[in-house]
C-alpha cells in the first residue's frame, strides 16, 4: 500500500497545536541536506555544525512565535537563513588576523581547533577531493549556486528566492560555475570520468 | 522548424525544470547532437561528484530537539 508522505506544512501546523514528535521528522527529514549545503558553503565542520544548531534555533523561534508563512516552502526558507549565517560566518573569518608561531604557522592550526574529523580525512582522501577544492576556488555567487542546487537539492526558481536574485541569473551562474571548474580540470590536466 | 537549443535549456533540462515541449524536442534530437549529450554527460558527472550526505552528529540533533521541545514548555 502506498503510503503518503505528511507535507512540511502540515508537520509545522502540527507542531505548533503542541506535537513535539512533527517537529522531529521535519528535522530528520532535512538535517543531511541542511548540513551539507552549510558545510560546502563553509567549508569546515565544526563552524558547519555551530551553523546548523543557529540555523535549527531560529526555525524553532519563528515557527513558535508564528512567524512562519511559508507553507510547504521550508527548506528554502532554512536554506535561506543558513546561507545568510554562512556568508556572515565566511566574512567574519576574512576579518580574523592570522596569528603565527615563530615557523610561520597558523597557532589556530597547531593547537587542533581546525582538526579534521575522521569523515572529512574520508572525503579528502578520496577520488573526488580535487573537484571539491576546485569549487571551493569559485567565485562566491557560483559556489552559492552551485551547492544550492547540487547538495539542498533546491530548484532554480528556489534558488533565486533564496539567493534575492532571479531565474536566468542562477542559471547562468551555474553554467558559469560548470565552464569554471572544467577550466580548472583541463588547467591542471585532470580528467574527470 | 528548428529550434535552437541552448546550454541553458539543456541544464534545466538535466534538472526537470525545463517545459514539457522542450524537453520532447531535446529528447528527440539527442541523438544527432553530440554536443549537447556531452555537455549533459558532464553536468551528470560534476553533480555525482560534488554530491555528498553529510549527518550533523547525533549530540547536536538532540540538542535541537530539547531545544524545540523547551521552547514549547516555556510557550505553555
Amino acid at each position: 500500500m502506498a503510503t503518503t508522505m505528511i507535507s512540511d506544512g502540515v508537520l509545522i501546523k502540527h507542531y505548533t497545536e503542541g506535537n513535539q514528535g512533527a517537529f522531529e521528522t521535519l528535522l530528520k527529514r532535512h538535517k543531511n541536506r541542511i548540513f551539507s549545503s552549510i558545510y560546502a558553503l563553509v567549508g569546515d565542520r565544526y563552524i558547519a555544525e555551530d551553523i546548523f544548531q543557529e540555523t535549527f534555533i531560529k526555525i524553532i523561534h519563528s515557527i513558535r512565535t508564528g512567524k512562519y508563512n511559508h507553507e510547504d516552502k521550508f527548506l528554502p526558507w532554512a536554506m535561506r537563513i543558513s546561507r545568510n549565517m554562512c556568508i556572515d560566518s565566511i566574512r567574519q573569518r576574512k576579518r580574523l588576523p592570522i596569528v603565527v608561531d615563530s615557523e610561520g604557522n597558523d597557532i589556530l592550526n597547531n593547537l587542533g581547533i581546525f582538526e579534521k574529523s575522521q569523515e572529512e580525512m574520508h572525503i579528502e582522501n578520496d577520488e573526488i577531493s580535487m573537484l571539491r577544492k576546485w569549487i571551493w576556488e569559485l567565485p562566491e555567487e557560483q559556489r552559492e549556486v552551485l551547492v544550492l542546487r547540487n547538495y539542498a537539492d533546491l530548484s532554480f526558481k528556489e534558488i533565486a528566492v533564496v539567493t534575492n536574485t532571479n531565474i536566468n541569473t542562477c542559471i547562468g551562474r551555474m553554467h558559469y560555475a560548470l565552464i569554471n571548474l572544467r577550466k580548472m580540470t583541463q588547467k591542471n590536466s585532470v580528467r574527470v570520468k | 522548424m528548428i529550434y535552437n537549443i541552448t546550454k541553458t535549456e539543456l541544464l534545466k533540462y538535466f534538472y526537470n525544470e525545463c517545459s514539457p515541449s522542450v524537453s520532447q524536442l531535446i529528447e528527440k534530437e539527442l541523438d544527432a547532437n553530440p554536443d549537447w549529450k556531452k555537455y549533459l554527460n558532464y553536468i551528470e558527472t560534476v553533480h555525482n561528484l560534488t554530491k555528498i550526505n553529510l549527518k550533523p552528529n547525533d549530540t547536536l540533533v538532540s540538542m535541537i530537539l530539547e531545544e524545540s521541545a523547551a521552547t514549547e514548555h516555556h510557550s505553555l
